[in-house]
């Protein structure tokens, strides 16, 4: 019979996902010496996206163990990558056949859906991007007991992200409601929605980090609270990375990812050839 | 016109952040760090803070004596700071089973936890350091602590 099964990997598929996790691990190995910037998020969510959430997963768990090779074996990190850039796929996969309105890499609506769904779509955008302010404003108003050293690094990099998160929620309201005449700012709130989501999960990620430290370590109270604030240092400008990435990168690769996603498909016979091929 | 805005918005935050990185380095003060060397050995080497008002840090003082030619190090710059990789041409192991770690007796200062006995601990002439909560260029030089680099071997 011709063809393959219609959810199973086919070797276009598992040759392009090998290529991915390859990237994925070079990307990291390549930004490796420069602190707080990564290109993993933004190559993993655009690939997740056009994928869909089976492949995103296969990868990224590929991704987890197989960069142990190049980074060295560690137990907490490992558990951490195989948790987060699980769930991770699993997010923008399936928020990606949200918006391509049922099929991985297929052309998404014209009109972006009903009144209703957009606005939800508004406050749940805005409430990340919320959510984002309020990290940045507690770390504006707070004494944080780090480093004397990297308060006003961070207090910086947190003005930053104070702007990006205004700026982002007020970008994607009006993208939004330009977007019922111009299709094309359907792209550019879809780039600014995932820049927030993406933002969240990178906070997501160091809160995750931050929880798996003690149990892997046996570090008591005081040492876990200390891993905590320690881990701004991290965590501030890895989000900042990750809406300035994703905002940068999002459209030419989801561009680039939608096309792969449609070569790598079997091609679909009408059921009339498909009992002809028998 | 897609391109434009989510260009324009992008460059404008790149902007932003470019500005207030370099707005961070322009207004960057004298350092005042010095450290000495009171004790070395093979794997073992410490360092008394004659000056240090923390506004320099570890990694500074090395910085300063490796120009005196006082020590060696090597190292890199990662996520949590300046992780040591070698010292006096003694390298860390590749799969980290030996390593250089950082010991101090500046414990807490400013209301921030610099080391703690949690992380590990190290004896020397009797009296016991706390291995650091951060990596050199965020662990400041206070005046009258000691650090100690000792290289750690990890069964």
């Amino acid at each position: 019979m011709r063809g393959v099964a219609q959810n199973g990997l086919n070797g276009r598929e598992i040759a392009f996902i090998s290529v991915m996790v390859a990237f994925l691990i070079g990307g990291q190995a390549l930004f490796a010496a420069v602190p707080g910037v990564e290109i993993v998020t933004v190559l993993l969510l655009c690939f997740s996206r056009a994928f869909g959430p089976g492949r995103g997963v296969l990868t990224a768990t590929a991704y987890s163990l197989l960069r142990c090779f190049f980074f060295g074996f560690d137990a907490k990190t490992i558990v951490l990558y195989l948790i987060y850039f699980n769930f991770f796929a699993c997010f923008f996969g399936w928020s990606g056949r949200l918006s391509a309105g049922g099929g991985c890499g297929e052309r998404a609506e014209a009109d972006g859906g009903s009144p209703r769904r957009k606005i939800l779509s508004v406050v749940a955008v805005d409430l990340l991007f919320a959510g984002l302010g309020a990290v940045a404003a507690a770390v504006l108003l707070c004494d944080l007991p780090i480093s004397m050293l990297l308060r006003t690094g961070i207090k910086i990099l947190a003005w930053v992200l104070l702007f990006l998160s205004a700026m982002g929620g007020v970008a994607y309201s009006a993208l939004t409601a330009l977007s019922v005449r111009h299709a094309a700012c359907r792209t550019a709130a879809q780039a600014v929605g995932c820049a927030a989501a993406a933002a969240v999960c990178t906070v997501l990620f160091t809160l995750l980090d931050d929880a798996l430290y003690p149990l892997f370590f046996g570090a008591g109270r005081e040492g876990a609270i200390a891993y905590f604030y320690a881990s701004f240092t991290a965590m501030l400008p890895q989000t900042v990375c990750a809406v300035v990435s994703v905002l940068f990168l999002f459209v030419p690769l989801r561009g680039f990812f939608a096309r792969a996603a449609r070569r790598c498909r079997p091609r679909r016979l009408p059921p009339y050839r498909a009992q002809e091929e028998r | 016109m897609l391109l434009v805005i989510l260009i324009s918005f992008a460059l404008t935050a790149f902007a932003a952040f470019a500005f207030f990185l370099c707005a961070f380095a322009a207004c960057g003060r004298e350092k005042t760090v010095q450290c000495s060397v009171s004790a070395q050995d093979g794997e073992t080497l410490v360092l008394v803070a004659d000056r240090g008002d923390g506004s320099g840090s570890l990694y500074d003082a090395l910085v300063r004596l490796q120009a005196e030619k006082a020590l060696t190090f090597e190292g890199y710059t990662g996520d949590y700071g300046f992780t040591i990789t070698a010292v006096n041409g003694v390298e860390n192991k590749e799969d980290w089973s030996a390593c250089w770690m950082i010991y101090t007796d500046l414990r807490e200062y400013d209301g921030a936890v610099y080391a703690s006995d949690e992380y590990g601990t190290f004896v020397y002439g009797g009296q016991t350091y706390a291995s650091a909560s951060y990596g050199a260029s965020a662990l400041p030089v206070i005046a009258g602590h000691t650090y100690v680099l000792h290289y750690d071997v990890f069964s």
